[in-house]
C-alpha cells in the first residue's frame, strides 16, 4: 500500500479531528453569544410585551432579522402563559413590528422550527380576515408531520373556532399520529358549546370505524347532544372498540337496561365497561347482575366487578365481607379480599 | 495459494471491514446531527406540552432489586418525588439474600397486602405483596429469585398503568426524567417503547437521590466510559431513530407500552441481555404482524448510572453485554431479512450482527495480524499505518464528534475544563481502552459460542457521588 496515500489519509483524518475540536469550541462560544443575545432581547422587549395595554410606546425598537426567531419564541411563550387582556396587547405589539407579515412568509419556509412558530403566531394573532393564511393553515392540517398538522389545527381553532371544526374533525377521526391528549386539550380549550354539535354529528355521519376515535372526545360535548348519538351507535354496531367507547359514556340511569345487556358480551373489553357503568350508576338490584361476573375469566372484569359491588348504593361492606368468605369460587373470594383491602374495609 | 497470500487477503479484508464499520458510524453520526436538530426544532412550541401536563399517561415504575440494600431506599425516596402527575412505584425484591426487603419495610412501613396478581406472564412464585400506608403509590413484591427478566415480568403482572418504566435500583434521575421519556408516547400514539440517554453518575453531585450537578469522574476508568457512553448513545442509538431501527433500549431506563410487551411474551427469562432481546423481539413481533409501531430514542439525558471503577467489574459487564447482544440476535434471527422486517430487519439487524457482534473478532485478529506481520516483515509500513489510522484515527474522530453532538444539543458539561478533560479522554480512549474492551467482547462472544453459564458478576457499588441517605422522618415531613 502506498505510504504517501496512507499518510494523506492520516492527514485528512487529523484535519477532520481538528475541525471537530474547533467546532466544539465554536459551539460553546456560539451558545454563550446566543444566551447573551437572548438576555438582551428579553431586556428590551419583556417590559414592552408585558406592560399595561396603554403603555405601548409610540416608536417601538426595531426588530433585527437575527432576533426574529428568538422574539417570536418569547412572544409565543408569553401567549401560552397568559390569558385575557394581555394577549390582545401582545398581538398589537406583534402587528406593529410586522411579526404577522413575517409569520406569513415563514409558513412556506423549509425549517420546521420556523413553520411551527409561524403557525402558532398566526393562530394567536387570530386574524379572521386573513384568508390567505387561513387557506395555508388548512393545507397544513394535512401535512405529513403530525406535530405541524396538529399545530395548524390548533391555530385554526384560535382564529375561528366554528369555521375550524369541519376542517379539523376529519383528521381528528383519521390520523394515527395526532396525539389524543393534545387534541383533547385543544377541544377542551374551545369549550363545549363550540365542539358539541359538530363533534357528535361527525361521529354519527362519518364511517362507523372512525367513530371510536371521535367518541373518546365526547367528554367535551353536551350530554343532550352526545347521548342520542351514543344510543344510535351502540344499536348500530358490533365493533368491540366502538361498543366499549359508547358504554364508557353512559351517564343516565334510563340506559341501565341497555348496559346490563352487555354484561355477558363475548368481549371482556365490553364487559368491563358495562361493569364500570354499573359501578357509577347501578342500583341495589344490580348486585344480582354483577355477582356472576366475579367468576369471569378476565382479571379486569373480576376486579372491576368487585369494586362495583362495593360501590352499589344500599350494599353494605359487611355484605361484601360476608360474600368474600362464603363465595364458592376461589378467584372471586381472592378478588373481593383484594378490593376490600384496597378500600381499607 | 501460500500462507503469505492468505494472510494478505485477510489483512485487506480486515482493513476493508474496519473502513466499513467506521463509515457506517460516520453516517450514523451525520444522521444523529440531523435528528438532534429536528428534535430541538420540534421543541419550539415547548410550552404547548407543559400546558398539557395534566394529561400525562400514567406510568408504573418497575424496579427489580437483587441485593440492593445500600441503594434501594434512596432510589425509592427520590422516585416518590418525581415531577409527574400519575405514577406508581413497584419494587420487585428478586429473592435478595441481604436486607433489601427489610430496609424497604422499615423505611416505608410496608404491610402485607392481599393482592390478586394477574399472572399474564409466567414468573417464579411471589411470596407476598406489600403496600405502604404512607405512600399509596408504592408497592413491593417479594418473590423467589428468578433473575432480572423474571422480576420485571412479575412487575408487569402487577403494574396497573398502560405504560411501564423499567429502571435499575441504582439509577439516578432528574425530576423531569419521566416527562421527557414519556413525551414520545404523547406525541405519537404509535410509540410502543422509548429509551433515553444514560449518563455516568460518577463525579456528579447527587442529593437525596437527585442529580443536582453534573461532573466528571476523577478516576480514569469511569472517565473513559463517559466518552464511550456519549458515543454509544448520541449516535449509536439516536442515528437509528428516523428509520425505526433502534435495537436496544437500556435496561437502566426505558418506557414500554405494557399490553404490547405482554402480547410479545414479556421479558425472556433465560437470557442475560433481556433489555435488548425484548426490543429486537418487539420489532420481530410487530413488524411480522404488519402492525404500525415506533420504537423511539429520546435524546434527552434522563438517567445517570454508576460506572464500574475496577477493571474486574468492567470486564464482567462487557462480557455480559456482548453475550446479551449475541443472544438477542440469535434468538430473533428470523427478523434478519424478513419480509416485513423493515429497516430493523434489513439494515439495523445485519449491522448489529456484522459490525457489533463480530467486530471484536476482526479487531483482535487485525491487531495480531498487523502487529505480528509488521514485526515479521510481511506487513509493510503503509499497510500497518493504514490499520492504525483506520482503527485509532477514525475511532478518535468518532469519539470527539460525539462530544460535539453533546455540546450542540445538551451542553451537559458546561465548564471549559470539563470539555478539555473530555477531549483528552476521547483521544486516550482509543489508545488501549477500546482495544481492551474489544478483547473482553471477544471473550463474551467465545463464552456465548461455548455456552458457558452466564452470570451477572458482582459489581461493588460505591455511590461516592451520592450524599448520605436522608432519615425516614425527614423525608416523610418533606412530603406534601
Amino acid at each position: 500500500m502506498s505510504l504517501q496515500l496512507v499518510t494523506a489519509a492520516g492527514i485528512v483524518i487529523g484535519l477532520l479531528y481538528l475541525v471537530v475540536v474547533l467546532q466544539i469550541f465554536f459551539a460553546r462560544l456560539r451558545n454563550r453569544i446566543r444566551t447573551k443575545r437572548q438576555l438582551g432581547l428579553e431586556r428590551t422587549w419583556l417590559p414592552i410585551l408585558v406592560a399595561d395595554t396603554t403603555a405601548i410606546p409610540e416608536s417601538l425598537p426595531p426588530l433585527r432579522q437575527r432576533d426574529l426567531i428568538p422574539f417570536l419564541t418569547l412572544w409565543n411563550q408569553l401567549q401560552e402563559s397568559f390569558t385575557g387582556e394581555i394577549t390582545g396587547h401582545l398581538n398589537e405589539v406583534a402587528r406593529r413590528i410586522g411579526a404577522d407579515v413575517q409569520a406569513r412568509r415563514m409558513l412556506d419556509q423549509r425549517s420546521l422550527r420556523r413553520r411551527l412558530l409561524a403557525v402558532s403566531t398566526l393562530g394567536h394573532l387570530g386574524d379572521r380576515g386573513d384568508r390567505d393564511s387561513w387557506a395555508a393553515l388548512v393545507r397544513l392540517t394535512s401535512d405529513k408531520d403530525g406535530l405541524l398538522s396538529l399545530a395548524a389545527a390548533r391555530a385554526l381553532t384560535r382564529i375561528d373556532a366554528t369555521a375550524a371544526m369541519p376542517v379539523i374533525l376529519p383528521p381528528l377521526s383519521e390520523r394515527d399520529d395526532w396525539s389524543r391528549n393534545y387534541a383533547l386539550a385543544m377541544l377542551t380549550d374551545l369549550g363545549v358549546d363550540v365542539v358539541s354539535r359538530p363533534l357528535t354529528d361527525a361521529a354519527l355521519h362519518f364511517p362507523i370505524e372512525r367513530a371510536p376515535r371521535l367518541l373518546q372526545y365526547f367528554n367535551v360535548a353536551h350530554l343532550a347532544d352526545a347521548m342520542p348519538v351514543v344510543r344510535t351507535l351502540i344499536a348500530r354496531t358490533s365493533n368491540v372498540e366502538c361498543l366499549a367507547a359508547c358504554l364508557r359514556l353512559f351517564a343516565d340511569v334510563d340506559d341501565l337496561d341497555t348496559v346490563r345487556d352487555y354484561l355477558h358480551h363475548p368481549s371482556w373489553q365490553v364487559r368491563v365497561q358495562a361493569v364500570n357503568v354499573l359501578a357509577r350508576l347501578g342500583r341495589e338490584e344490580d348486585y344480582a347482575f354483577l355477582q356472576p361476573l366475579l367468576c369471569d375469566s378476565e382479571w379486569w372484569v373480576r376486579y372491576r366487578t368487585a369494586k362495583a359491588l362495593c360501590s352499589l348504593p344500599g350494599v353494605e361492606m359487611s355484605r361484601i365481607r360476608d360474600l368474600s368468605q362464603k363465595h364458592r369460587d376461589a378467584f372471586a373470594r381472592d378478588m373481593l379480599v383484594h378490593v376490600l383491602a384496597e378500600a381499607g374495609a | 495459494m501460500n500462507v503469505v497470500t492468505v494472510a494478505n487477503i485477510f489483512g485487506w479484508a480486515a482493513l476493508a471491514y474496519l473502513v466499513g464499520i467506521n463509515a457506517v458510524y460516520l453516517v450514523l453520526n451525520v444522521v444523529s446531527f440531523v435528528v438532534l436538530r429536528r428534535h430541538k426544532q420540534r421543541g419550539t412550541l415547548g410550552p404547548l406540552s407543559t400546558r398539557f401536563s395534566s394529561l400525562e399517561v400514567p406510568v408504573s415504575l418497575l424496579i427489580p432489586a437483587y441485593n440492593e440494600e445500600h441503594t434501594v431506599v434512596a432510589t425509592v425516596r427520590s422516585l416518590l418525588q418525581l415531577n409527574y402527575s400519575h405514577f406508581e412505584i413497584v419494587v420487585i425484591n428478586d429473592g435478595s439474600s441481604d436486607r433489601t426487603l427489610n430496609r424497604l419495610k422499615e423505611a416505608f412501613d410496608l404491610q402485607v397486602f392481599p393482592e390478586v396478581v394477574r399472572r399474564r406472564l409466567a414468573t417464579e412464585p411471589i411470596r407476598a405483596v406489600y403496600r405502604s400506608p404512607i405512600y399509596p403509590e408504592l408497592k413491593v413484591i417479594d418473590k423467589h429469585n428468578g433473575g432480572k427478566a423474571d422480576a420485571l415480568n412479575a412487575g408487569i403482572n402487577t403494574a396497573q398503568y398502560p405504560l411501564y418504566c423499567a429502571l435499575d435500583a441504582d439509577g439516578v434521575l432528574r425530576p423531569d426524567s419521566l416527562q421527557s421519556i414519556t413525551r414520545p408516547f404523547l406525541d405519537d400514539p404509535l410509540t410502543v417503547a422509548a429509551g433515553g440517554i444514560i449518563r455516568i453518575a460518577n463525579g456528579c453531585d447527587v442529593v437525596n437521590g437527585w442529580l443536582v450537578r453534573t461532573g466528571l469522574p476523577r478516576r480514569p476508568l469511569p472517565m473513559l466510559q463517559v466518552v464511550e457512553y456519549c458515543r454509544a448513545f448520541l449516535f449509536g442509538r439516536l442515528g437509528w431513530n428516523p428509520v425505526n431501527g433502534l435495537l436496544v433500549i437500556s435496561g437502566a431506563f426505558g418506557v414500554f407500552h405494557k399490553e404490547t410487551v405482554i402480547e410479545a411474551g414479556g421479558y425472556r427469562r433465560n437470557t442475560i441481555g433481556e433489555d435488548m432481546e425484548l426490543v429486537v423481539r418487539l420489532h420481530r413481533f410487530l413488524g411480522g404482524a404488519g402492525r404500525p409501531y415506533r420504537i423511539v430514542f429520546a435524546p434527552e439525558p434522563v438517567c445517570w448510572t454508576e460506572a464500574p471503577e475496577s477493571i474486574g467489574a468492567l470486564r464482567t459487564q462487557r462480557i455480559r453485554w456482548q453475550r446479551g447482544l449475541c443472544e438477542s440476535l440469535w434468538l430473533n434471527r428470523q427478523l434478519l431479512f424478513s419480509r416485513r422486517g423493515g429497516w430493523a430487519g434489513w439494515v439495523a439487524f445485519p449491522f448489529a450482527l456484522l459490525f457489533e457482534c463480530l467486530s471484536p473478532v476482526v479487531e483482535a485478529l487485525g491487531w495480531v495480524y498487523f502487529g505480528a506481520g509488521f514485526l515479521a516483515g510481511f506487513v509493510g509500513w503503509g499497510f500497518a499505518l493504514a490499520f492504525l489510522i483506520v482503527n485509532i484515527g477514525f475511532g478518535t474522530l468518532l469519539s470527539v464528534s460525539s462530544l460535539l453532538l453533546d455540546e450542540i444539543s445538551y451542553h451537559t458539561y458546561p465548564r471549559f475544563r470539563q470539555i478539555l478533560a473530555l477531549l483528552v479522554a476521547a483521544t486516550v480512549e482509543n489508545l488501549g481502552y477500546r482495544q481492551m474492551t474489544a478483547y473482553w467482547r471477544l471473550v463474551g462472544l467465545v463464552h456465548w459460542i461455548a455456552g458457558t453459564k452466564a452470570h451477572w458478576g458482582d459489581m461493588k457499588r460505591t455511590a461516592e457521588w451520592s450524599s448520605p441517605l436522608p432519615s425516614p422522618q425527614a423525608s416523610t415531613t418533606n412530603r406534601t
